[in-house]
């Protein structure tokens, strides 16, 4: 009777076995809005990194979008502005914050993007444009501060602008709008490497006794991944684990790696003695680089986060070079943009579509902002002296 | 169709079993194991060894036919690789699995005490432990360097890791069942029988559940080189 059992369940489970049966055809040139559409929807099956958090059904999304695609003509160009739409609805939950779809078919009378965070961000009640502090900040700094300008080492044009100076004699500020410090630091002629030789040359010398530092990363977009050493690196005489990161890796939709340890590394190998005290500047436009300069300053003893909520968009793009997922294209048709690896912070959590609480809340103040008075600067000078 | 097959080979197996010896020992040896599966990106996937030991029974249920089935250890490892990146980046997965094999052996050869059997049959196995074993390129650990120029450039680290992996219900399939095909190389040497076996195993079930649209299923194809002793076992002394 067992033997029996055993040959029943083999045979069973034999017919348990399915082909891979594969209906869903993919191109990267597709010919028809249908192929766009398996094309896309098997892409990010494949390359999207967040199908472990995120809470689009994309299952559903198949079965429901599938057949109006079909009836889609790729070389007519309100079909092609009707797929967009739906690539909206589609795109509208998702968790990655640098996601976006820019659409470059030549149908098309102009190009167009989807940034389904930013749409989200834009329907909320307190969004609001990005505002440049440091010209505000110039109030609150002793005379003598340095600022400058490039606008070549981002290699897109993007202007970095970069302000450093001491408040009362004994607060070092640092403020970067974007994360190319080092490429414009590599630039003998860029204004930018005056602003950080300053900086840095003061850091040094305060070596001697423990000064306050504030980082202001407000409106900062991010840049690469690499300044945080040139940055930070000079704080630490040795590497600071400050998070984890995992990628894709393998065939499947939830193939990764384990999460792997995120460090900054130091840029000296001297002894670092002092330990000043850290406030970190942050605000809802405060975003991808410079949201692991947070996380990471963050680690610091004496650290503090005073501002707003950040963007949270904490994933890198990163080249295929390096990771092979992420990012794709579908010639003539759509780029598409999207994170290349996770990040967790060291206490577990993930900030990605979320972003990073400040300790101490302050909202942004168009009316005190008019009267001349910087509300989380101020905030962030009083939590030092406390 | 299948309602008959397995009517006769109970009907065979019971009226031989009663009549068989049986024969009991230890096998071990190497697993090379495949996972196929569909390519995505620029990934490779490679065969990998592993290990194989258990114990084995074998029942002599005619002068050439023989029933042979046992409870094994059996890793069936692979591995996938990136070649296109600099990194190299690369996973070894490591899975054990439990085997239950039940096959039917028939003599092709017999000259004095050495005969060549072929081996074919059905295999039930559970995947008990999984670890992956890699190195990945680590965008958050790059180490400053300077340049010729005097410059400070970043490398990406590799990172290396050893992890248990935890099974998922949702995702993971741990009974797999597959069917077996195989030769052996025997000496008889009484009571014992010293054996080498080259078998395939293909499993027809995969390593992951339908949870979504498109999964992209695994299936391992493992060949195995086993070697063993098996003792006759006297039933009625």
């Amino acid at each position: 009777m067992r033997l029996l059992t055993v040959i029943f369940c083999l045979v069973s489970l034999s017919s348990c076995f399915t082909d891979l049966e594969n209906n869903i055809k993919t191109s990267e040139t597709p010919q028809s809005m249908e192929e766009v559409f398996d094309s896309y929807w098997s892409n990010m099956n494949s390359n999207y990194l967040y199908w472990d958090i995120d809470s689009t059904n994309w299952d559903l999304v198949y079965k429901t979008y599938k057949p109006l695609f079909k009836n889609l003509d790729i070389n007519d160009e309100p079909d092609i502005q009707k797929s967009i739409d739906y690539f909206k609805i589609i795109t509208a939950h998702l968790v990655d914050g640098h996601y976006q779809i820019h659409f470059n078919s030549k149908v098309l009378t102009y190009p167009q993007i989807i940034n389904p965070s930013l749409i989200k961000k834009q329907s909320d009640i307190s969004f609001r444009e990005p505002y440049n502090f440091q010209d505000l900040a110039k109030v609150y700094l002793d005379s003598g501060f340095k600022e400058g300008f490039d606008f070549s080492s981002s290699g897109n044009g993007q202007k970095l602008s970069v302000l450093s100076g001491l408040i009362n004699e004994s607060i070092l500020y640092f403020s970067c709008n974007n994360f190319y410090l080092n490429n414009a630091h590599s630039s003998n002629t860029s204004e930018v490497k005056l602003v950080m030789d300053y900086f840095f040359s003061i850091l040094n010398n305060s070596r001697a006794e423990p000064k306050s530092l504030i980082f202001d990363f407000r409106g900062n977009n991010g840049g690469q991944i690499g300044d945080l050493n040139f940055l930070i690196g000079r704080l630490i005489d040795r590497p600071l684990h400050y998070g984890y990161s995992k990628a894709k890796f393998g065939s499947g939709k939830f193939d990764y790696t384990p999460w792997i340890k995120a460090y900054i590394n130091p840029l000296h190998v001297d002894e670092v003695n002092y330990h000043p005290k850290i406030v970190v500047l942050i605000d809802s436009k405060t975003a991808s680089t410079a949201e692991l300069a947070s996380l990471a300053l963050k680690e610091f003893p004496q650290s503090i986060l005073v501002g707003e909520k950040t963007y949270g968009a904490t994933g890198p793009l990163v080249s295929k070079e390096i990771y092979s997922y992420g990012s794709f294209v579908l010639d003539g048709f759509m780029n598409v943009q999207t994170s290349s690896a996770g990040f967790m912070s060291k206490t577990g959590d993930t900030y990605e579509g979320v972003g990073i609480s400040p300790n101490f809340s302050v909202m942004f103040n168009i009316d005190s902002i008019a009267a001349g008075r910087d509300m989380q600067l101020e905030k962030a000078i009083e939590v030092i002296k406390l | 169709m299948r309602t008959p097959i397995i009517y006769w080979a109970i009907v065979f197996l019971t009226n031989h079993i009663i009549i068989a010896q049986p024969f009991l020992g230890f096998t071990t040896g190497i697993t090379l194991n495949h996972s196929k599966q569909e390519k995505v990106n620029s990934f490779k996937v490679k065969t990998q060894s592993g290990l194989l030991f258990g114990t084995q029974i074998q029942l002599a249920l005619k002068k050439k036919i023989s029933l042979n089935s046992g409870v094994y250890f059996a890793q069936k490892n692979y591995s996938i690789q990136n070649s296109s990146i600099p990194t190299k980046s690369a996973i070894k997965f490591i899975n054990s699995y439990l085997q239950i094999p039940l096959g039917f052996q028939i003599n092709l050869i017999s000259k004095k005490d050495i005969s060549l059997k072929c081996e074919s049959g059905t295999y039930i196995s559970y995947w008990m432990l999984s670890r992956s074993k890699g190195r990945a390129p680590n965008i958050f650990d790059t180490r400053p360097a300077v340049d010729a120029d005097g410059n400070i450039i970043e490398n990406v680290t590799i990172a290396f890791y050893n992890k248990r992996n935890d099974f998922s219900k949702k995702l993971d399939k741990r009974i797999e069942a597959g069917l077996l095909l195989g030769s052996s190389l025997i000496l008889y040497q009484d009571p014992c029988i010293f054996f080498v076996k080259l078998l395939l195993s293909q499993g027809l079930t995969s390593q992951e559940k339908d949870h979504s649209i498109n999964v992209n299923h695994k299936f391992n194809q493992t060949l195995s080189i086993e070697f063993g002793v098996l003792r006759k076992i006297r039933l009625n002394p």
